[in-house]
């Protein structure tokens, strides 16, 4: 499942640069409209998406990297509903290691239960879905708090 | 992400507990813990790691929890929530370290805490034989550390304190002392209670 993902994603990079509007040629060109799939579900949900990295903006760099402005990385329940959307201005992308980083301010949005996470630099690892973020942590719950837990 | 919901439930927990326990807060915090009720909490820190997949959340260093009834001070805040089928119950547990302070509002006042740790766990667990079902609820908040509790009533000290807040009932295996203060409703003996100091302590010393 990780192979096909990572076919995916090539895939689309491939496509965007195709579509895109490319300033110059070479390894730096402009992408516009950066999408592509990161991570699939298990089976038997397999053909559901389990991340997904968007961007206004990307350019590959070296080493497997893609530098992506206006930075969009959703993730999705099995039933293919949101779960997360993290917006940052800009952040990086690493191929290789599977990791989105930025030293740039980040906005989480949990959609199940209105929760807000702001800050400054962040790092996410795909494997385990794992969120770091290094300053200025602030989450916001909206909501009247309530103790009334039941399976 | 979807389980910091669990964090705020904690919270509220306390924000329940508050409310049955009465035990204040610093007369200076007062207004601002009876500020208008936003629904909204918010928890700032340095630095937060959202391990996702098991539902642990950590945020780390001047970690400040911020509700419009209860205001939490500490240098470490963990909150556990794992992911349990639904017929199997819950398990739910946060973790505030170093420096604990709790400042929240009940009916009667407000009430203040400090600790070097605060605990708080719930759970929640079928105790009949499948295929019925009977869920027992524990939840309990462990203060250790020279916990010190302050309010109108007095300053309560002991370590641990335990709060059984199903049955609301406060326990300690290592009582260390406790000042009442002489209220129209305890009125016993002259002289028997100290006096109520006009502005409580926001955090007394504890006494070895």
């Amino acid at each position: 499942m990780a192979l096909l993902a990572a076919v995916c994603f090539v895939f689309c990079l491939a496509v965007a640069e195709g579509q895109g509007t490319n300033q110059n040629d070479g390894p730096h060109s402009t992408i516009t409209g950066f999408r592509a799939p990161l991570e699939y579900y298990d089976p038997p949900y397999e053909l559901q998406v389990k991340s997904f990295l968007e961007g206004a903006e990307a350019e590959p760099g070296t080493d497997g990297l893609v530098f992506i402005r206006d930075a969009k990385l959703l993730t999705y329940h099995e039933d293919g509903s949101k779960e997360m959307i993290v917006k940052a201005p800009q952040c990086t992308y690493d191929t290789r290691q599977h990791v989105v980083s930025s030293a740039g301010p980040l906005h989480v949005q949990e959609m199940d239960n209105n929760i807000q996470v702001e800050g400054v630099g962040f790092y996410w690892l795909q494997t385990n879905s794992y969120l770091h973020i290094s300053n200025q942590q602030q989450t916001t719950v909206y909501g009247k708090l309530t103790n009334t837990f039941s399976p | 992400m979807k389980k910091l919901f669990i964090l705020c439930a904690v919270l509220g927990v306390v924000i329940l507990l508050a409310s049955r326990w009465n035990l204040p807060a610093a007369e200076t915090d007062s207004q601002a813990l009876l500020g208008t009720s936003t629904n909204r909490t918010t928890i700032t820190s340095l630095q937060g790691d959202f391990y996702m997949r098991s539902n642990v959340y950590i945020y780390r260093g001047d970690v400040h929890v911020d509700n419009p009834q209860m205001k939490l001070r500490c240098e470490l805040l963990v909150t556990e929530a794992p992911k349990l089928p639904t017929d199997q119950g819950k398990y739910d547990r946060a973790t505030a370290t170093t420096n604990v302070v709790i400042d929240w509002v009940d009916d009667k006042g407000t009430n203040h805490a400090t600790a070097e740790k605060a605990i708080y766990t719930y759970t929640l667990t079928n105790t009949a034989v499948a295929p019925s079902i009977h869920w027992e609820t524990n939840a309990f908040l462990v203060l250790i550390g020279d916990p010190i509790v302050t309010n109108v009533q007095g300053v309560f000290r002991s370590d641990p304190i335990v709060w059984d807040r199903i049955n609301d009932v406060i326990t300690t295996t290592n009582f260390n002392r406790t000042d009442i203060y002489q209220t129209p409703s305890n009125n016993a003996a002259p002289g028997f209670f100290q006096t109520a100091p006009t502005t409580p302590a926001k955090k007394a010393v504890p006494t070895k």
